[in-house]
């Protein structure tokens, strides 16, 4: 059985009701998902709270799944869609003491970090990935840490591979200014 | 072909997403012009450092917090049986019959909004709901 029929037989049991079956799937996808939330929010404290809501509309709609799509492009759709909403409504939002709260989140992300690696270059990494345009930071984290093809990433988005296919230029464009602009910076210091 | 038009599209030549006759084209094109590989190398260097960033993990609790919650709060999404899926139709049906017999009927219950909130597997659904002012 391939992977995307036994996500498939996953997803039905869970429609059915049956819990264990949805804890493999939450145990198959927690990682992945987790790793693109966190990276498209920039904001680990608050992937988890998300990535539970994802799950949990997982179990509400399985019983509604058409297998038109792989359940990992339903999946990550969800994820992505919430995403989005989550990014506008920090925008919308966005005041003095959320400010301030970043901050602290910022703190605790260096906190999280692997102290064997290089952790401030990392910390340029993830800043400079953080100061792309949301749906440019998820679609680069889709190619690069999914390694989804164009065609699956445009379902995840309901657009044109066309559109992935700019999204991609245009974040690694950005990225490639920012860093080496970081880059110059540091070498001038 | 020009360097501007291969710089448009390295972006795909590098995820492997041109046809083969274009990238074999992208491909031909790069071994001889240094400056669209340099370029390549450069986008290649920013893939690179996103993919080296760590992984976030769930936490170690993540899958038995929400076996908890659908176990105990959280019910999926159910079609109703197919028996009372029947009964509603059969309702529909009957309510539509009636009214063919007896459209006049239907001008007598016009003003029963108040009984909007019956429920829909109740027998006087057909009459206030199907022979009702909506419909």
């Amino acid at each position: 059985m391939s992977m995307d029929d036994s996500d498939l037989a996953l997803v039905n049991a869970a429609g059915r009701g049956d819990v264990d079956a949805f804890e493999s799937l939450v145990r198959r996808y927690q990682g992945p998902l987790l790793n693109f939330i966190a990276r498209t929010l920039g904001d680990r404290g608050a992937a988890e709270d998300l990535a539970q809501e994802v799950f949990l509309r997982v179990y509400r709609a399985a019983s509604r799944f058409e297998a038109r799509t792989k359940v990992s492009t339903w999946v990550f759709r969800i994820a992505y869609n919430l995403a989005m909403t989550e990014l506008d409504r920090r925008k919308r939002r966005r005041t003095l003491a959320e400010a301030l709260h970043r901050n602290g989140e910022e703190a605790s992300r260096e906190a999280l970090a692997d102290p064997g690696e290089d952790r401030e270059f990392q910390e340029e990494i993830a800043s400079a990935l953080d100061g792309l345009p949301g749906n440019q930071r998820a679609v680069l984290l889709l190619r690069l840490h999914q390694d989804l093809s164009y065609r699956e990433i445009a379902e995840i988005l309901g657009t044109s591979v066309g559109s992935v296919e700019s999204l991609l230029f245009r974040a690694r464009k950005t990225l490639r200014e920012s860093l080496g602009r970081r880059k110059q910076q540091g070498g001038t210091k | 072909m020009k360097c501007e038009v291969i710089r448009l599209r390295l972006v795909a030549y590098m995820d492997g997403e041109l046809d083969t006759e274009l990238h074999g084209q992208f491909a031909a094109h790069l071994r001889q012009c240094a400056d669209c590989r340099k370029e390549l190398e450069a986008l290649g260097d920013v893939d690179a450092l996103v993919t080296s960033l760590p992984r976030y993990g769930p936490s170690a609790d993540l899958a038995r917090i929400l076996v908890s919650k659908v176990r105990y709060t959280v019910a999926p999404v159910r079609k109703g049986p197919i028996l009372q899926r029947a009964w509603k139709s059969l309702l529909e049906y009957s309510g539509r019959f009636v009214e063919l017999l007896e459209p006049e009927t239907r001008v007598g219950t016009r003003s029963l909004d108040e009984f909007n909130d019956i429920p829909d597997s109740f027998i006087g659904y057909a009459y206030f709901k199907v022979l009702g002012p909506q419909r």
